[in-house]
């Protein structure tokens, strides 16, 4: 009883962002892989274009969703071949509405949309909508890996961006269709045009889609966001901005992880740094310090393989505390 | 003969008559729709069917003006509703990139004459 009260108040989409380079797969992993342990079933989905999840828990991950081991699933998500599926789907519904010699004119005109930029993203986005709407069947916590900052920015900010755009579209359609309607009262076809149109019923549906993801990331109930740092300058500057934004378009921040902290038994050569790193880890704590921190050691080599995950996931404990 | 030859002309002939009328006179009632709607209606009718041909083209070059080379924040989600526009796509394109003068085309709204 205790334990099911407990598992209500962790939010289950928990995300790990970052600069590149600073451990936001392994720290994905981990806190995965705790989850895993503590019997909630997961989903690790790693939305980097340039996968490295695979490397990390040691079982080739694709497009689909493999099991990793018990309670613990994974998946890469693929844009290209997200985008292509959609993009074939599209062809697929063309085919049955519209003349071949049309759709053969236009095919030129899929291909152009389909390389513009944006649209990995764009397919990035949908399967990660699309998973978020798995939840509860069968997963009940699904942890992202995100690409880096920039990336995921942009992947983040869609929904606000994109809803709007959405938006006026509708009202522009509607307000077209509104003169059809007048200019048709004595013309047939022009009052077919008027009444049966799936143009804006396929926009709304997108609309809804875009509000309901909006509502998953910005409610602090359903999902939290931890920055990966070190405790070095860049990383520091980059989480700040990158919190700053989030902030703006109303993604809560939960806190931060601080990995690779040199312990204090390290040999000489490290004093020096030791230094350094305990006026970046002052700096953290003055401008993180509303939020949670989380240290992470550095460890004698790096992460790989499922005993190496588990030894931080050990660690990670402190994100919940 | 059985038949009773009830009036003028044979009944035949009566129906015959009777129907040739009915045709003529439903021909005469669409000319005379024809020509109300082209001497009173059409021409306040043209001019919001004008505007609404032109919103529609406005839609069209907010939702697929990436082809003509605008960018696009949603043309990955445009592309869906292709299936639907795609009869309307050649023609747009032709009209849009044939524009030649704004001002000449909003003239030819006006009856001048």
């Amino acid at each position: 009883m205790e334990d099911r009260k407990e598992d209500q108040r962790k939010p289950p989409f928990v995300f790990f962002g970052g600069k590149g380079g600073t451990g936001k797969t392994t720290c994905s992993a981990a806190y995965a892989l705790r989850l895993a342990k503590e019997g909630r079933k997961t989903l690790l989905v790693s939305t980097d274009p340039a996968h490295s999840l695979s490397d990390i828990v040691g079982t080739a991950l694709s497009n689909e969703i493999l099991p990793i081991q018990e309670n613990l699933w994974g998946i890469e998500i693929d844009a290209a071949q997200e985008a292509k599926r959609y993009v074939g789907e599209i062809q697929d519904k063309m085919l049955a509405i519209v003349s071949p010699a049309i759709v053969e004119e236009i095919k030129r005109q899929m291909e152009i949309a389909y390389l513009s930029p944006g649209s990995e993203e764009a397919a990035t986005f949908d399967k990660f909508v699309e998973l978020m709407d798995e939840l509860g069947n069968p997963y009940d916590a699904i942890v992202f890996d995100t690409a880096p900052t920039g990336h995921t920015l942009r992947l983040l900010s869609l929904p606000e961006i994109l809803g709007t755009w959405i938006e006026s579209l509708i009202t522009k359609r509607q307000k077209s269709l509104e003169l059809f309607k007048m200019a048709g009262k004595f013309e047939k076809e022009m009052m077919r045009r008027a009444m049966e149109d799936p143009v804006v019923e396929s926009l709304t549906r997108r609309q809804k889609r875009f509000e309901k993801s909006r509502k998953y990331l910005t409610d602090p109930g359903s999902s939290a966001f931890f920055f990966v740092l070190n405790a070095e300058r860049m990383p520091i500057l980059e989480t700040e901005r990158a919190i700053g934004l989030l902030e703006k378009f109303g993604i809560p921040i939960k806190g931060v992880v601080v990995n690779r902290v040199i312990p204090p038994e390290a040999g000489d050569f490290f004093t020096a740094r030791l230094a350094a790193q305990e006026g970046y880890l002052r700096d953290i704590e003055r401008r993180f310090g509303a939020k949670k921190i989380v240290l992470l050691p550095l460890l004698r080599s790096d992460v790989q393989g499922m005993e190496q995950v588990e030894a931080v996931a050990a660690l990670m404990g402190a994100i919940d505390a | 003969m059985n038949e009773v030859n009830e009036g003028f002309f044979s009944k035949n002939f009566r129906e015959k008559l009777k129907k040739k009328l009915k045709e003529n006179l439903s021909a005469f009632g669409e000319f005379f729709w024809w020509f109300v709607f082209g001497t009173f209606l059409d021409k306040r009718i043209a001019a919001i069917r004008k505007e609404a041909w032109d919103t529609n083209d406005n839609v069209m070059l907010l939702l697929f003006g990436d082809y003509l080379g605008l960018p696009n924040p949603i043309s990955y989600y445009t592309l869906e509703l292709l299936p639907y526009l795609a009869e309307e796509m050649l023609p747009w394109q032709r009209r849009i990139m044939n524009r030649q003068s704004v001002v000449a085309e909003k003239a030819a709204q006006y009856d001048f004459t």
